[in-house]
């Protein structure tokens, strides 16, 4: 992502003109906008027109539009942003206060004018335009049968494939059924890989699995390319890296992530250290549970004592439309900062992510044990965070 | 240039017309079938969710609710069958007027759907259909419970009919007819559809007896029939009824009594079946052991074996060659590690044995599971070698880990195989100490100690097998041999009454063409012919043929590891873990489902959130815990704490999961091996539970 520009007055008021370089980028556009804020776009717009003689036509006009943001739509797969808004700044073709849905686009600038940039959404503007934290890689978690493609950026783990073969058993007397299954799996693998993986970008690719299913497939995929000429294959053989992993399924990537043989390939990857943050903060529940705290309540308590010792938030509590939740989520994590806690947020594309959100999206390590927290905890049954 | 300005200036409205032409087309393609064609292939939406919903919200899912779900059923099937024969009004009267002959006899006690049933079933016969009624009312339990009070009442109304019932399990009792009443000539009354009833009505006019009147084909009305029975001398019809059950693509619903007929049949033509696992630490010997077993009871030729042994040896795994009998692909082989389950089978003295080899690698323990699944005792190899067997019971290793997964699975009988003995010299110290350390941890685990026992052998040289050890240093052992111990196994009991179900284990092309799935009957049975339902995916097929160690068969019974050969389903639509199932009484489908789980000792405690892959029988997805619900005393039961924020190992507690495709699934207090799950993370076993609640 590059900026641009930024005018921010010392009140926290401002606006911030960013382009989008990739899809990767428009998930830190999704999580900077806000319900509220106004952007500043170039965008389509159908026009209707009528001149005097009462005949109608409609055409296309491209205009720059500023909308206050009422829904921000967020599409993975595509990586397209929309934007629903009504206009704030008429021109010829738009009336003030019409309806207006943008789809932002990649390599065009835009400007984001917020009424208050918190502390999260200016570290967040800080990290997406950083260039040198860039790292993707490919994931292909399988079993026999059943295999994920996934996508891992600094942010987002996409499955861009689910092949789903069902491979014959062996069965006594017929193996080549077996076999033949098997192959028809590899292939379908095969080709995931070769339609969804860009091997420009990709800097390597993990194939993972438990037992043998990774190196048959490493053979198999090899062999295969060096008799149909694929190249795409053949000239990044030294991409492909093969790790263990315990199941097929797509939360089997957070066993890569916190894979200590692909430490190097992944030290740059933001999910990486998510994982091991969570990994923590289980460890802390599973030796000392009046350590461990989640849900907003329990989390707020423990840092009212300045007991944070690391504070784990999903990204989405950032993106609730609820302001004033919002803001005791910032105030949350400055005060945590203040007081010298480590605070990751996470973002909820992740497989950590998701787990975290499932789990209130707020945790805490505590640094001294608080057993009076959980006691409250009765008190509370009533109402149980969501 | 003038040619094109023709074709401007043509007359549009042409084509119109031609548009009109091709609606009416349309038109004729979607009115040209009948209302009631068309309703045979539409899929009546209401019907059947009706049966679904109801189905898992019973609390028991027993008794009348099911029965209800069959009527829904039976009426469907009925409805059919009757337009289908009543297409003559002749039947159709015959039909009302055996019914309301039966209820004048019975009051209320059936359902209008029973009594069509069997009216249908014997051919408009009256009194065989009411006999046929009473005798299933005194053998079929849940519809009995079911009308106990009317049943008093009807025998006092039918206490001059002298029915003797033959309770040793003949579903269809003598009886005799006394003159003052009406006379039922039941072998007179022809029963078309069944070969059986052929064989009768043919020899009956050839034997020339007293009879007076010769058979009446189509003596539907009871009056006519009384008639004809007032006819009569004093007759003693001493006939054994035909068994009801036409051909069963047309009567989905035998009696439960003719059911146990059957299988009591099959029991007492062949040995008790009996699913045995064998399971264990990687390397323990358990595919050499079960591969020398099989060559020593012939199951594997001489000459096979030596290929295999000439084979091993050029591979340099010349230790590997009873492996080779189970451990068929290539890559088991190479790698010299079973990955998959072999299933075999054999015969003991009093067993007849289906043997499946479990893999022993942690990475396979899917596998494993969905062996375990469906066996009923199992075989738990260890590795006698110093430092061998310790590592495979501590903590991590595969004896501890498969030991609990047998457990939490259903497995209540084991042997213990203490395996290698020759590479401690048969060490009589050796295999104390091994038993001495595995019984408390057997009898923690949960089983009991009449149900656990041990026996040396070794696997590569044979001893101990079949026969005695041969070598000196064994002759302390008086104890049994291996195979004895199999044939010492108590075969469990089938839930042979309960409505069809089969869990597919495997996928592929059958031989015949087609294709074919595999898998153990939980419970009920299935003929071929039968019309059978695959959940989820909610398709109805044909069983078009029924394998049963590699020999085709007619029917099968719960408990048995069958091959069904399925028409009217399509392959891309079976997956494994899916059930087939009877279609009048489908299994629930879900993504959510609360259960009671014990945890076992996973690395992390158990919290809200967290992702791990939910196992039921050969059913394997990945679900997200949605909630943590109580905290249980594991011990009373009790309710420790509501909305509990974790749970840590070795607690219990009741979970609410999310899956991310729909499972099939049944409460554990409806089906003890459908209800059961276990839930697994990163290579480990967290937890093992069953089914309390099935969300909608």
């Amino acid at each position: 992502m590059k900026l641009v520009n930024k005018y921010i007055d010392r009140d926290g008021k401002g606006r911030v003109k960013i382009i989008c370089e990739e899809a990767e980028d428009m998930w830190q556009a999704y999580n900077l906008i806000a319900v509220g804020d106004q952007i500043h776009a170039s965008t389509i717009r159908k026009v209707n027109q009528e001149s005097a003689t009462g005949s109608s036509n409609s055409m296309r006009v491209r205009t720059s539009l500023t909308l206050a943001v009422e829904n921000v739509e967020f599409d993975t797969q595509a990586g397209m942003l929309r934007i629903k808004g009504r206009n704030m700044e008429e021109n010829d073709y738009v009336k003030l206060g019409a309806y207006h849905t943008i789809d932002l686009e990649l390599t065009r600038p835009f400007t984001i004018h917020k009424d208050l940039w918190d502390s999260v959404a200016l570290d967040r503007l800080i990290f997406a335009t950083d260039v040198t934290k860039h790292a993707d890689l490919a994931a292909v978690v399988m079993q026999e049968g059943l295999a994920n493609i996934c996508l891992i950026t600094p942010s987002m783990t996409i499955v861009r494939a689910k092949i789903d073969i069902t491979v014959p058993r062996k069965r006594k007397g017929i193996v080549q059924q077996h076999e033949k299954g098997l192959h028809k799996f590899f292939d379908a693998i095969i080709q995931g890989i070769l339609r969804h993986i860009d091997f420009s970008v990709v800097k390597c690719v993990i194939l993972a699995s438990p037992g043998f299913v990774k190196d048959q497939l490493h053979e198999y995929m090899l062999q295969w390319a060096s008799k149909m000429d694929e190249r795409k294959i053949t000239d990044n053989k030294s991409k492909f890296v093969l790790s263990h992993c315990s199941s097929g399924f797509k939360h089997s990537v957070k066993e890569l992530l916190a894979d200590p043989n692909l430490a190097t390939r992944l030290s740059e990857t933001k999910a990486a250290g998510e994982v091991k943050a969570l990994d923590a903060f289980y460890q802390m529940m599973h030796t000392d549970p009046t350590r461990a705290y989640y849900g907003i309540n329990h989390v707020e308590k423990a840092n009212n004592s300045q007991a944070l010792e690391l504070l784990l938030v999903s990204d989405e509590l950032f993106r609730s439309s609820n302001v004033n939740l919002r803001k005791r989520y910032v105030k949350l994590v400055e005060s945590a900062k203040e007081n010298g806690c480590e605070v990751k947020i996470f973002s909820s594309m992740h497989v950590s992510g998701e787990s975290l959100s499932q789990l209130s999206g707020i945790a805490a390590v505590l640094r001294f044990p608080m057993p009076e927290i959980e006691d409250e905890e009765e008190e509370l049954n009533g109402h149980p965070e969501d | 240039m003038a040619r094109h300005r023709n074709i401007r200036n043509q007359n549009y409205d042409d084509y119109d017309e031609v548009d009109e032409y091709g609606k009416s087309y349309d038109d004729t393609d979607t009115f040209g079938v009948s209302p009631s064609t068309a309703a045979q292939f539409m899929y009546r939406r209401d019907d059947s969710s009706k049966s679904l919903n109801r189905f898992p919200s019973l609390p028991e899912g027993d008794g009348p609710a099911e029965e209800e779900a069959d009527e829904g059923g039976h009426q469907s099937y009925l409805r059919r069958g009757a337009s289908h024969l009543g297409s003559e009004q002749v039947d159709e009267g015959k039909l009302q007027s055996c019914i309301d002959y039966i209820e004048n006899c019975t009051g209320d006690v059936f359902t209008r759907m029973q009594l069509r049933e069997a009216v249908l079933a014997a051919n408009y016969n009256a009194e065989l259909a009411l006999r046929f009624l009473l005798n299933d009312e005194s053998t079929d339990k849940p519809a009995m419970t079911r009308s106990k009070p009317p049943v008093h009442q009807l025998s006092k109304n039918l206490e001059n009919l002298t029915v003797s019932h033959d309770n040793t399990g003949k579903a269809f009792p003598r009886i005799e007819s006394t003159p003052n009443l009406k006379v039922f000539d039941i072998s007179t009354t022809p029963i078309p559809t069944s070969p059986k009833s052929n064989r009768k009505n043919s020899s009956t006019p050839n034997s020339g007896d007293h009879r007076a009147q010769t058979s009446t084909p189509s003596n539907g009305s009871p009056k006519s029939h009384r008639k004809n029975a007032k006819g009569l001398p004093r007759v003693e019809s001493q006939t054994e009824l035909p068994p009801m059950s036409t051909k069963t693509s047309e009567m989905p619903h035998r009696s439960a009594a003719k059911t146990t007929v059957l299988y009591e049949q099959r029991q007492s033509s062949s040995k008790p079946l009996l699913n045995l696992i064998v399971i264990g630490h990687v390397d323990a010997g358990k595919s050499t052991l079960i591969g020398h077993l099989l060559f020593l009871l012939g199951k594997v030729d001489a000459k096979q074996m030596q290929k295999f042994e000439h084979e091993a040896k050029k591979m340099g795994k010349s230790s590997f060659m009873y492996a080779w009998v189970l451990d068929e692909t290539g890559e088991e082989r190479s790698r010299g590690v079973t990955i998959d389950i072999a299933q075999t089978s054999f015969e003991t003295a009093n067993r007849c044995v289906n043997l499946m080899d479990a893999p022993g690698h942690r990475d396979f323990i899917p596998n494993m599971i969905t062996g375990t699944a469906t066996s009923d005792v199992a075989l738990l190899v260890v590795d006698a070698t110093r430092g061998e067997f310790e590592t495979g019971f501590q903590s991590g290793g595969q004896t501890r880990e498969h030991t609990l997964l047998a457990r939490s699975l259903g497995v209540t009988q084991i042997v213990v195989v203490v395996n290698k003995m020759d590479t401690v010299d048969w060490s009589e110290e050796r295999y104390s100490s091994i038993v001495s350390t595995l019984s408390p941890f057997l009898k923690a685990t949960g089983y009991k100690d009449g149900d656990v026992s041990f026996v040396p052998c070794s696997g590569f040289s044979g001893d101990n097998l079949v026969a005695r050890p041969q070598t000196e240093a064994a002759s302390w052992w008086k104890g049994p041999t291996l195979l004895e111990r199999i044939d010492n196994f108590r075969p469990p009991t089938r839930q042979i009454d309960k409505p069809f179900r089969q869990v597919i284990s495997d996928v592929f092309k059958s031989v015949s063409g087609g294709f074919a799935v595999a898998g153990k009957i939980e419970a009920g049975h299935v003929e071929v012919g039968d019309k059978v339902l695959l959940m989820p995916s909610a398709t109805t097929g044909t069983v078009k043929s029924i394998t049963l160690d590699a020999e085709s068969h007619n029917i099968c019974f719960a408990g048995d590891n069958a091959i069904l050969g399925l028409t009217g389903i399509d392959q891309t639509d079976v997956h494994i873990g899916d059930i087939i199932c009877d279609p009048n009484s489908p299994v629930a489908v879900t993504t959510r489902l609360r259960g009671r789980i014990a945890l076992f000792t996973p690395k992390v405690p158990l919290l809200a959130g967290q992702e791990c892959v939910f196992h039921n029988q050969s059913f394997t997805e990945s679900c997200v815990v949605k909630k943590l619900l109580t905290q249980i005393n594991r011990n009373t039961g009790e309710v420790q704490k509501h909305n509990p924020r974790v749970l840590v190992k070795n607690s219990s507690g009741e979970i609410e999961l999310l899956l991310q495709r729909p499972v099939c699934a049944e409460l554990y207090s409806a089906s003890k091996e459908l209800g059961k799950f276990l839930l697994r993370d990163s290579g480990t076993t967290i937890a093992a539970g069953v089914i309390t609640e099935i969300f909608g």
